[in-house]
């Protein structure tokens, strides 16, 4: 998969995951916690240990990183919920951007699409559009079946159509 | 909605493109990997110096053991020197006085045999026939210090069982 990806299995290739799918993973992460800042702690954690226990796993592929980062989220959450809960109302107002300003030009708007949906319809969309991942690894991040991964896609999919202007194209 | 219609929402989606994590976060990643290598070399350092430790110690024991055993290694002989020696006595001593150790030496090692009886024929285990003596012996081991003339005596009474085939027809 890495292969395909264009990273080669170096020993110190952790900065090429992170150069070509740092946007991404920091893009999900961002579905699991409140804050940038936070977010970027997750992202951290999530590629430090994918990292440094990269000898027990078969192939180091996007899914893995998303898990990780997945569940350093879930074990954050766990341990910070109060805190989190009294700085995300103050922290989320000077947040920067999901996206890059510039890129689709649409970006403003889809972030506004995306943070209305339910929160477990816009991890699948953002797993799946930007993550580019497979319904079975998206079941397999996300601790749900497949079938259920794309049913909840179709949903988020549907209603981020809605919400945008012109979104039927 | 068709699916030529999902499709080409989805390739609206994805042309905006996630927003990469700053600069901070590959230095973080970079400085938190080198932190887990040093605590992964410390603890390999930590494990060999327990187990060498351990493999060190029971050598030292070992050797000082067979020096002990062979007599050239003795601990009270050396720690005695620096006491017995004080540099004012040594005026006032006699030569042959300070020659004299303040030390048991052993003088007597014999073993005396007080008598054997003739126990008979005895039918072994293994099937074979046997005639069984036993030997009655006094092991004496006497010490004496030749500084004071204080003797210290040791007896112990021993038996020997010695079995002698006998020829059966």
């Amino acid at each position: 998969m890495n292969q395909l990806m264009g990273i080669e299995d170096r020993n110190d290739n952790w900065r090429d995951w992170l150069q070509e799918w740092g946007g991404r993973f920091l893009l999900f992460a961002r579905q699991q916690v409140g804050t940038q800042a936070e977010a970027e702690d997750v992202l951290q954690e999530a590629i430090v240990q994918v990292w440094s226990k990269r000898d027990q796993f078969a192939r180091i592929e996007p899914g893995l990183f998303f898990t990780h980062i997945r569940r350093m989220a879930i074990n954050r959450a766990r341990s910070e919920q109060r805190r989190q809960k009294r700085e995300q109302a103050y922290a989320s107002e000077n947040q920067p951007g999901w996206f890059i300003p510039e890129s689709g030009g649409e970006s403003a708007e889809i972030e506004r699409a995306l943070e209305q949906l339910p929160v477990e319809q816009r991890e699948i969309m953002v797993l799946r559009i930007w993550g580019e991942q497979t319904f079975e690894d998206i079941g397999r991040t996300l601790d749900i079946s497949p079938n259920t991964a794309a049913s909840r896609y179709r949903y988020g999919l549907e209603n981020m159509r809605r919400m945008m202007k012109g979104g039927a194209a | 909605m068709s699916l030529e219609m999902d499709k080409e929402f989805e390739n609206r989606l994805k042309k905006a493109r996630p927003a990469p994590p700053t600069e901070l976060v590959e230095a973080r990643i970079e400085k938190a990997l080198q932190a887990r290598e040093r605590q992964k070399r410390m603890a390999r350092v930590r494990q060999f110096l327990s187990w060498g430790g351990l493999a060190m110690a029971a050598s030292i024991l070992i050797v000082m053991g067979i020096l002990m055993f062979n007599g050239r290694l003795d601990f009270e002989k050396h720690s005695q020197e620096p006491e017995a020696v004080p540099a004012q006595s040594q005026t006032t001593q006699s030569a042959p006085e300070a020659a004299v150790a303040d030390e048991f030496e052993p003088v007597v090692a014999e073993n005396n045999l007080k008598g054997r009886v003739d126990e008979g024929i005895v039918f072994l285990r293994n099937g074979l026939t046997a005639r069984r003596y036993r030997y009655e012996f006094v092991d004496r081991v006497v010490w004496r210090n030749p500084s004071d003339g204080a003797v210290i005596e040791m007896e112990v009474p021993r038996d020997e069982v010695v079995l002698v085939p006998v020829q059966t027809f």
